[in-house]
This record gives C-alpha cells, sequence and structure tokens, in this order.
C-alpha cells in the first residue's frame, strides 16, 4: 500500500459535506420527532381527540350536562330517548332542532307505561341557556348549561332510569367519577412504581430479588377476586369520597407492578449503555446520571405503558360498581349506572340504560389507540 | 488468472442481471438495490463486497426471493438459474411462495446467515433441523436422514457428531452453531451457496477455521458461493471473483488478483487504501475515502460515488456512468474508463 | 517492568490487576464462582505512546479499560497513575468523591457509536457534560469550547444545536471523541473505537485519532479485537488471553518476532486482503476458548497450544523480560527455545 502522507486536514475540511447543505440551525429534538411521529397515527390521533373530548365533559360535567341528574322526573319513569328534530309532525321545516316532549299512558296488559310524543309540547335546544342551578366543582354557583331547553321542558336525551332521572346527565357525571379514578391511580401506581422499580433496578441485589418476588406473587394473583376482598373490607360507613379514594388505592395496588417492571428493566440495560458510562467517566454524580440521563431516556416508555393502563383501572372501578362493591348510590359513576342495567328484564325493555357502556367501550378503546400510538413513537430510532 | 471469470455460457450457474429491489417506507423509497448484474461461475467463489446500505445483502436476499414484502418489492431485472442438465430458469418469475421456488430453495440454492442464533430455530434439535430439510427434498426414512445427519455434522467438523446431533443451538458454542448452520444449508448438496457475512460475529481464530472449513467443503461440493462481506480480508482469502458494490449498484467486477493488485474503479482503490495492511507500519496516515455514505433516501444523479471521488469531473455528476466491459470478462462502472 | 515511581514518563502502572465478577445461585444469590475477567494484569503505558490491547471477545480487554477508568472497582490490584501535577495516586483505593480529580485526566471514547451519546441531549450538551460536572468554566466558556473541539474533530460548528440521531456513525464518534477531550485529559481509553464503523469512515477516525495525539500529546489505550488496526496505531501492543496478558511488546517487534504461540496464531489467522497471502491449516487454532469462570490450570493456554508440554498444564508462567531485551515481555515457559513464524507481510500498492 502506498505511504500516504496526505494530512488529514484536507480530509477533514470534507466530513461535513453530508449535511452541510441543509441550513437549518437547531433541530428536533426527541419530544418534537416523538409528537410528528405520533401525528401519523391517524387512529392515535383520532383516539387523543376524543380522550381531551370526555375529559372535557368530565371537567365540566355541571356545564355540559343539559339536566340535573339527581332531580327525578316522577311522571316519567323509564322513558326513551327523545329525538331531536328538525321537521315537526306537520312537515314544517325549522333550523333550531327541538324534542317533543313526553306523554304517558298505562298499558293495561303489561302494566307498564308507553310514552308517546306529546305534539302539543314542544322544546326547542339552545345553545348556552339557563338551567337548573348547580354548583361547579361544588364551589361556584351558576346555572348556565351548554345547552338545553327552555325552563319547565325537559330534555332525555338517552331516557330516563326506573328513578326517572335523566340518563344522558347522569353519564356526563358519571365520566367524572369514572375517567378521574383511572388518572388518578395510575399516578398513584406511578409514584409507587418509579421509587420501587427505580431501587429494584439501581440497587439490585437482595432488595431487588425481593422486590421482583413480591410483585410476581402480585401478579398472580386474580384481579377481580382481590379487588372484591379489598373492597369488601372498606368500612360501609365510610362516606362516598372516602370509598372514592379507597377504590383508587385499590386498584392502583396492582397497577403499579407493571410501571415498577418497565422502570427497573430500562435502569437495566440503560445502566450499562455506554453514554451512560460515559457520564460516569466524566465524573456526573449518581443524581445528576439518574436525573439526566436515564430518566429521560425510559421516560417516553413509562408515559405509553401509563396510557395502556389507564383503561385496565377504568375497567376495574366499572366492574366493582357494576357488582355493587366499588362506588354506590347516591355517587354516579359509569359502574354505578351499569349496575342499574343488570336486570336482564330492564335491558330488553329499557335498552337506554346500557348507553354509559358505550361511553366505557369508547374510553378504553381511545386510550388503547392512543397508547399505541404512543408506542411507536417512542422509539427514538425507527426512522 | 483471468479464468475466473467465467466467458462461456457453459460456465455460468446463476446471472443477475437489471436488479432492482426498492422498500417503499413511510420516509421514502429506498434504492437499495439498483440495476445490479453479476456474473456467479459455476464452481467458484464469487465476493460481494461493499459497505453498509450498498446493496450486497439484499441483493442476495433478492436471488433466494426472500425479500420482505412490503416494504421491499423487486422492480426489474431476471435472475436466469442454469442448472446442469435442464431448462434455464428465472427464478424472478416463480411465485416466492409456490411449490418450485420452495424446492428450489433449500435443494438448489442455500443461505447461511451472520448470526446463527437467530436463524437456527431454538426449539428443535440441529438433528431434527437437518433431517426436516433432508425428508422434504429426499426420499428418506428418519433413521436413514438421521445417519446422514450425522454425517454432515461429520463434514463441517463437528465433534461427536452422534451426540452433538441431538443438542440443541444454544447448547453449541458461536463456531459449532456457525458449522451446524453450514451443515444444514449444505444438506441437500446445493448448488449455489449464499453466505452472507458468514464470519463477521466470530472472533478472528473461529473465523480462520470456518473459512477453512468453507474452502474445503467448496472443493469437495463444487458449489458455487456468493460470499457477502465487508472485510476485505475475508475475499482476499476466500474469493475468485469479486464484486464492489457501492450504493445498490455494481462498481467493478473482476478476479480477485486484478482486481487487488490492479483496482479500477476510484471507490476500490479508496476502499483498498483505507485499509491497514499488516507489515506496512511507519504508515502515519491512511487514506480515508473522503466524505461519507450519501443518504439512502437521496436518489443521486450521475454516479453516486462523484461526490466523494477524486477523479470526478462535469460528467459525472450529470451522467449515470456505463457498464464498460473488457474481453476477459472484467468490468467497471466509471467514466474514466468510457 | 518499569516501575512509575522510578521512570517519569510512565504514566499509569497496572501492578497484578484482578476484575472478579460473582456468579450468583438461586434465591438467596449464593456465590457459586467466579468469571474472571481480569485476572493478574501488569502493564505500564508511557506517556504519549499508544498501547494496543488486542485478544478477542471474552479475553478481558474491555474489563480492563473499564477498571482503569474506574467505572468498575477492582477485585484486587494496583493502578498507579501520575497526575499532571506529578502526584502518583493508587485509582483502586479511591472513592467516587477521591476519583473526581483524576476522571478529567482520564477519558474514554467508546465503541458503539449510537449507545454512546445519549439521544436526549444536542451535540453541545453532550461534548459539553465533562466540563460542566467538573464545574469548569461558565456557560460561554463551555460553548466556546465545545465549537473549538468541534473544529479539532472535523465537523461544524452549527451542529452544536443538533441531536445526534441526525449524525452517520462516523460523524457520531466524532463527537464522542470531542466529548472525550474537552477537559484536556492525558490518557484515554479507546475501546473498539473504530469496530462500528464502515471501512472508509474507519481510517477517517483512526487519522484523527493519530494527528491529535500527534498535536496534543496524548496517551492512548486502544483497546481492539482488529490486529491490523492495533498494528497500524499502537506503539506498543499487549496480547491478552483468558484476563492474562500473554505478551507485551514494542508493535515491530511483536508482530516480526512474535514470542508467544498465541500471540502467532492469532496473527496467523488473519484473513489477509492480499490474495497472495492464504491461511495456514497448520496454524489453525483447534476448538474455542475456554470459560473463564473456570480456566484451564497451568498456561490458559495449554489446551489450544500446539507447543504444549507437561510443564504448561502443571504451572503458570509469568509474564517477564525475554533475556535480550527489557522491550518484549511474554508468559511462556517455552518462549527462549521456541522459534514461531512472524505475521506475514501484506503488500497491495493502489496508485493514487
Amino acid at each position: 500500500m502506498a505511504l500516504n502522507d496526505t494530512s488529514p486536514e484536507q480530509q477533514k475540511l470534507q466530513v461535513d459535506a453530508g449535511i452541510e447543505n441543509e441550513t437549518t440551525e437547531r433541530s428536533l429534538s426527541h419530544w418534537q420527532l416523538m409528537w410528528r411521529r405520533f401525528l401519523k397515527h391517524r387512529l392515535a390521533v383520532f383516539g387523543l381527540i376524543v380522550i381531551i373530548g370526555l375529559y372535557m365533559l368530565a371537567i365540566f360535567c355541571e356545564f355540559f350536562a343539559p339536566m340535573d341528574p339527581y332531580v327525578r322526573y316522577s311522571q316519567f319513569v323509564n322513558a326513551p330517548p327523545q329525538r331531536i328534530r328538525f321537521v315537526d309532525h306537520e312537515g314544517n321545516f325549522s333550523i333550531r332542532p327541538f324534542v317533543y316532549g313526553h306523554k304517558s299512558t298505562l298499558d293495561m296488559q303489561s302494566f307498564r307505561r308507553v310514552y308517546e310524543p306529546d305534539y302539543s309540547k314542544r322544546y326547542d335546544l339552545r345553545l348556552f341557556t339557563k338551567g337548573s342551578k348547580y354548583k361547579l366543582w361544588g364551589f361556584f354557583p351558576g346555572s348556565l348549561r351548554f345547552f338545553g331547553v327552555e325552563e319547565g321542558g325537559h330534555l332525555f336525551l338517552f331516557g330516563t332510569d326506573n328513578l326517572g332521572r335523566d340518563v344522558f346527565s347522569r353519564i356526563i357525571y358519571g365520566s367524572r367519577i369514572s375517567l378521574s379514578i383511572g388518572l388518578i391511580g395510575v399516578f398513584i401506581s406511578l409514584a409507587i412504581g418509579m421509587l420501587l422499580g427505580g431501587i429494584s433496578g439501581l440497587r439490585g441485589g437482595l432488595i431487588d430479588e425481593l422486590l421482583q418476588r413480591v410483585i410476581e406473587l402480585l401478579r398472580s394473583v386474580p384481579d377481580i377476586p382481590l379487588w372484591m376482598g379489598l373492597s369488601a373490607a372498606l368500612p360501609p360507613h365510610w362516606s362516598p369520597i372516602r370509598v372514592y379514594f379507597g377504590i383508587t388505592v385499590i386498584l392502583s395496588l396492582l397497577g403499579w407492578t407493571h410501571v415498577a417492571r418497565v422502570v427497573r428493566s430500562r435502569f437495566l440495560s440503560l445502566r450499562n449503555e455506554e453514554f451512560v458510562l460515559a457520564a460516569y467517566a466524566a465524573g456526573a454524580s449518581e443524581w445528576r446520571i439518574i436525573t439526566k440521563h436515564l430518566i429521560p431516556s425510559f421516560i417516553s416508555y413509562v408515559i405509553v405503558s401509563v396510557t395502556l393502563s389507564i383503561p385496565g383501572m377504568i375497567l376495574g372501578e366499572t366492574a366493582l360498581s357494576f357488582l355493587g362493591i366499588g362506588l354506590r348510590p347516591p355517587v354516579i359513576s359509569w359502574g354505578v349506572l351499569l349496575e342499574q342495567a343488570q336486570n336482564i328484564a330492564a335491558v330488553n325493555t329499557y335498552p337506554w340504560l346500557l348507553t354509559p357502556a358505550i361511553f366505557v367501550i369508547l374510553t378504553v378503546l381511545s386510550l388503547n389507540f392512543v397508547g399505541d400510538g404512543l408506542r411507536d413513537a417512542a422509539d427514538p430510532y425507527s426512522k | 488468472m483471468v479464468d475466473s471469470v467465467a466467458k462461456n455460457r457453459e460456465d455460468i450457474l446463476l446471472e443477475v442481471k437489471g436488479l432492482k429491489t426498492y422498500f417503499h417506507t413511510e420516509y421514502g423509497v429506498v434504492r437499495a438495490v439498483n440495476g445490479v448484474d453479476i456474473t456467479f461461475p459455476r464452481g467458484k467463489v464469487v465476493g460481494v463486497v461493499g459497505e453498509s446500505g450498498c446493496g450486497k445483502s439484499v441483493t442476495a436476499l433478492s436471488i433466494m426471493q426472500l425479500v420482505s414484502q412490503p416494504p421491499g418489492k423487486i422492480e426489474a431485472g431476471t435472475i436466469m438459474y442454469y442448472p446442469e442438465d435442464e431448462a434455464p430458469i428465472d427464478i424472478l418469475s416463480l411465485n416466492p411462495k409456490e411449490r418450485k421456488m420452495r424446492e428450489l430453495r433449500g435443494k438448489e440454492l442455500a443461505m447461511i446467515f451472520q448470526e446463527p442464533m437467530t436463524s437456527l430455530n431454538p426449539i428443535y434439535t440441529v438433528g431434527d433441523q437437518i433431517i426436516e430439510k433432508v425428508q422434504v427434498h429426499f426420499p428418506m426414512d428418519r433413521n436413514e436422514a438421521k445417519e446422514y445427519a450425522i454425517d454432515m455434522l461429520n463434514k463441517v467438523g463437528i465433534p461427536d457428531p452422534a451426540q452433538r446431533v441431538d443438542e440443541y443451538p444454544h447448547q453449541m458454542s458461536g463456531g459449532m452453531r456457525q458449522r451446524a448452520m453450514i451443515a444444514i444449508a449444505l444438506a441437500c448438496d446445493p448448488r449455489f451457496l449464499i453466505a452472507d457475512e458468514p464470519t463477521t460475529a466470530l472472533d478472528v481464530t473461529v473465523q480462520a477455521q470456518i473459512l477453512i472449513l468453507m474452502q474445503d467443503l467448496q472443493q469437495e461440493f463444487g458449489t458455487s458461493i456468493m460470499l457477502v462481506t465487508h472485510d476485505l480480508g475475508v475475499v482476499g482469502e476466500m474469493a475468485d471473483v469479486v464484486a464492489v458494490m457501492y450504493m445498490g449498484k455494481v462498481v467493478e467486477y473482476a478476479d480477485v488478483q486484478t482486481l487487488f493488485y490492479e483496482p479500477r474503479h476510484p471507490y476500490t482503490r479508496g476502499l483498498l487504501r483505507s485499509i491497514p495492511l499488516i507489515g506496512q507500519s511507519g504508515a502515519r496516515w491512511l487514506s480515508p475515502i473522503e466524505g461519507m455514505l450519501p443518504d439512502p433516501y437521496d436518489q443521486i444523479i450521475g454516479c453516486s460515488f462523484a461526490a466523494r471521488c477524486p477523479h470526478r469531473t462535469e460528467q459525472c455528476q450529470h451522467e449515470t456512468p456505463p457498464w464498460l466491459e473488457s474481453e476477459d470478462g472484467r468490468g467497471v462502472r466509471c467514466w474514466l474508463y468510457a | 517492568m518499569p516501575d512509575i515511581r522510578t521512570n517519569p514518563d510512565v504514566i499509569l502502572d497496572v501492578k497484578d490487576l484482578k476484575m472478579h465478577f460473582p456468579i450468583y445461585e438461586g434465591l438467596l444469590r449464593k456465590i457459586k464462582g467466579h468469571v474472571r475477567a481480569v485476572d493478574g494484569v501488569d502493564l505500564f503505558v508511557r506517556k504519549g505512546e499508544t498501547l494496543g490491547v488486542v485478544g478477542e471477545s471474552g479475553c478481558g480487554k474491555t474489563t480492563l479499560g473499564r477498571c482503569i477508568l474506574r467505572l468498575l472497582q477492582p477485585t484486587a490490584g494496583q493502578i498507579l497513575f501520575r497526575s499532571v501535577d506529578g502526584e502518583i495516586a493508587n485509582l483502586t483505593e479511591l472513592d467516587h468523591k477521591g476519583m473526581k480529580k483524576y476522571r478529567q485526566e482520564i477519558q474514554v471514547i467508546f465503541q458503539d457509536p449510537f449507545s454512546s451519546l445519549n439521544s436526549r441531549m444536542t451535540v453541545e450538551e453532550i461534548i459539553a457534560e465533562p466540563l460542566f460536572v467538573n464545574d469548569i468554566g461558565n456557560r460561554q466558556s463551555r460553548q466556546d469550547r465545545v465549537a473549538e473541539l468541534l473544529d479539532a474533530v472535523g465537523l461544524s460548528r452549527r451542529y452544536m444545536h443538533r441531536y445526534p440521531h441526525e449524525f452517520s456513525g462516523g460523524q457520531r464518534q466524532r463527537i464522542g471523541i470531542a466529548r472525550a477531550l474537552s477537559v484536556h485529559p492525558e490518557l484515554i481509553i479507546c475501546d473498539e473505537p473504530v469496530s462500528a464503523l464502515d471501512v472508509s469512515i474507519q481510517a477517517q477516525v483512526i487519522n484523527l485519532l493519530s494527528e491529535l495525539q500527534q498535536e496534543e500529546g496524548y496517551t492512548y489505550i486502544f483497546v481492539a479485537h482488529d490486529l491490523s488496526v492495533i498494528e497500524h496505531i499502537s506503539h506498543r501492543v499487549a496480547v491478552m488471553y483468558l484476563g492474562q496478558i500473554v505478551e507485551l511488546s514494542e508493535t515491530d517487534e511483536l508482530y516480526g518476532n512474535p514470542k508467544h504461540p498465541y500471540t502467532e496464531a492469532l496473527m496467523a489467522a488473519i484473513p489477509s486482503p492480499d490474495p497472495a497471502i492464504k491461511l495456514d491449516r497448520s496454524m489453525l487454532l483447534s476448538g474455542n476458548v475456554p470459560s473463564p469462570a473456570n480456566p484451564p490450570p497451568g498456561c490458559r493456554f495449554h489446551t489450544r497450544c500446539r507447543y504444549a508440554q507437561e510443564k504448561c498444564k502443571q504451572s503458570e508462567p509469568r509474564l517477564v523480560p525475554i533475556a535480550d531485551g527489557e522491550a518484549h515481555y511474554v508468559a511462556c515457559h517455552r518462549a527462549e527455545e521456541l522459534t514461531l513464524r512472524p505475521a506475514p507481510k501484506q503488500a497491495l500498492d493502489v496508485a493514487q
């Protein structure tokens, strides 16, 4: 081989040629890239929009619910949903949607009330109407509703239940409990999981071994019986708020194991990555390595796993309440609402009592789509 | 020297012409193989050499019709296979999933991979994997097939083949696994063997064992080998003929002596100058090729090596250089020789 | 071997270094054995030179580097290091705090250009990290230093705010080199810095390392498995086998006059780009490297050595200088009597 004495100086100048023509000085960070990849996932974006919408409903449920969910309209027990109409019974078109009131007759054979539209009672739907009074988040009095009918009218979009309460408004109120229980539960399990998984992965040794066994033990117990046992142990005289937190804690008791596993395995695999070793070799402290190198490297995976575990929590609450051992009336949650639809006969004659299930499914599906999208977006080298 | 390169039709076992294999990803089209012509003479070892992303492995997978579709797609070209006493077959005209192709694959064409652990099935013993393959292609009962498997393991230099035949891949060392994989590949006495970086994952002393084993088996079975590698040392040791690839194209094709002693294409010369050679100490600097490999998503106008080439002219940057073949069978894709 | 205390040109002196990793078993984590990754290594490094460390996978060369960097706490032995201020410290005795002073003087370049850079940090943050964690300079001076380093490794200053995923393997390796240089180290451990790179890029990085050494006088310990690269870059070479150094010598002497049968076999196993040189079947090593958890008694190489005799199975040879000089050390009972084959000289004359 020819002994070549070309100084590397000249060679160096050529090295940059590859990306020289790009003019942007700042490039996209990991999070920006992740967001871009996420946006390419159509179902995930759709899911995200649905989820944001549902959480908005939950946060401002007093504003969005057209009726007071606790008021019993005793003359409209088990009433079917009202149709929103643009054309009246005489064929006249109206730009403003409206509903007809119900009138009921008693069927003398089945002793059931049969409802028919009462064409004499027409209620126009209005945006930002004044409805019955409420207290937003229990503090701020108000009466403005997103939409509704004028005073004295009634609007049962999804019908009423056996006490004559508006199912639609109850679903919206129920979303506050059902959706927040998933979120709070997930944050509790995230905190426990990060802490224990972190200790396990960083310290290793006997502590790790013990925690792993505990996790295996917890995961080997079937969820529902464990939850049932624990929630049966909640004192019956507890206030609804305490029961709510009790249930949340019960749900996160199993949820943390998943997060802990993710965190532990990430710590273990990242600890020997060369960039972490390089930081050690530079003299970085343990704290800096954990906060600057390790956590940012796996936090996206944790977010994915957390997103994917919210549906489990929501379903857990729904299942417990459905079985009558979770939240109890007068608290409104989707599970509590579905409990009332347990009776086959009821479902057969009053199918609208099942509408809360549609919301549960929609939420769970959307969260799963979002989780999938995040997971696909989280891999930094998938280009 | 030059007789390694096939000149007569009868000397050719397999001929790739105008092969284009593209990958349609969400970020754009990667033209992994972009018009490759390679001739594989009977009974010779053809080294296909190039850097990462040059398309050497995709060429190999295309010959086996093992490119995963989608995202991959063979867009154009012919791959003519000339069996000794049958009509020629265009491999690309066969449906990759149909019987004819499956028969060809395994019996006539075989492949060994870089990482034996991932290409051996971990849930079957090595013997089972040979037996299964042999029984698909030959009428043998299980006992005969097992005898045959032991014989094959013996041939690839696995000690105690009668016991090893019942071992699982994970019970073997890296070198032994690579031998086992060679045994499986050669079980049906294929005419054409593709070895894709067969020794890259191995240590240098084990690599030497495997290279010598491959040379011996090639002599014994008369198999033609396509040796895909990035290691110029492995090519220098093994190959009779060498094809140098860059950015999805063959840029030079010649027998090994000619290629290493009188390289023509500036890329080939650059590669040879940039490797450190033993016994040349005192050489203070290596002569690297300038710049870096182009982005695989870019579509390059003109010669794909022009940006890094010390001899580039205006023409190189605008017109794709033609494939120039001399009478002795060597070829080069460069305007310098036009 | 020259002692660091009496030889002012020696910067690092490793004495009988051992790194044994325990193998645990069962729920109670009983120790059932040890992987003797590094098992009694002696070596020294002179200021401004490159010491190549070569061996097959599992020979302990990477572990040796990580012990010197004190990313690992060695089981036994000494690592004596001469600091810029002339003080000699035994790194094995230092804790995290005590090491901090020396971390700036001993830096590292890793193999994998992808995992060695934190993909969440910009190029500037990555290169300035050693400065930042050691509280050197302020924000502005660190930025100036990063710009200077990017120049030095042949990258444009404009890349400072970019993220690693936008760079090719060779460019990333340059970023890794810039990070190592940021604190003006004395000694740089290069752990297979070019083995993940393409051939044409490999040469660029090797040249860069040589050039930096020439200009700044860095001392390198260059760990690699590729004998050609090692020969090209090293002034002296240590050959490792199963956790021990079997031969240590000037590069030319080692390749031209190997004294250990393992060195001979290793060099004979290199496939040559020069088609005139073919592998010599008679020199093939049989079998595989034994497990470092259970190394053979006596000379560790005797199970594969073609010259092994009875005494090789009984007693372990020590690394000693051979008769004709202080520069060539070998651990073989038969070193004096054997005549071994040098590495074949490869020749390709490729004109420009």
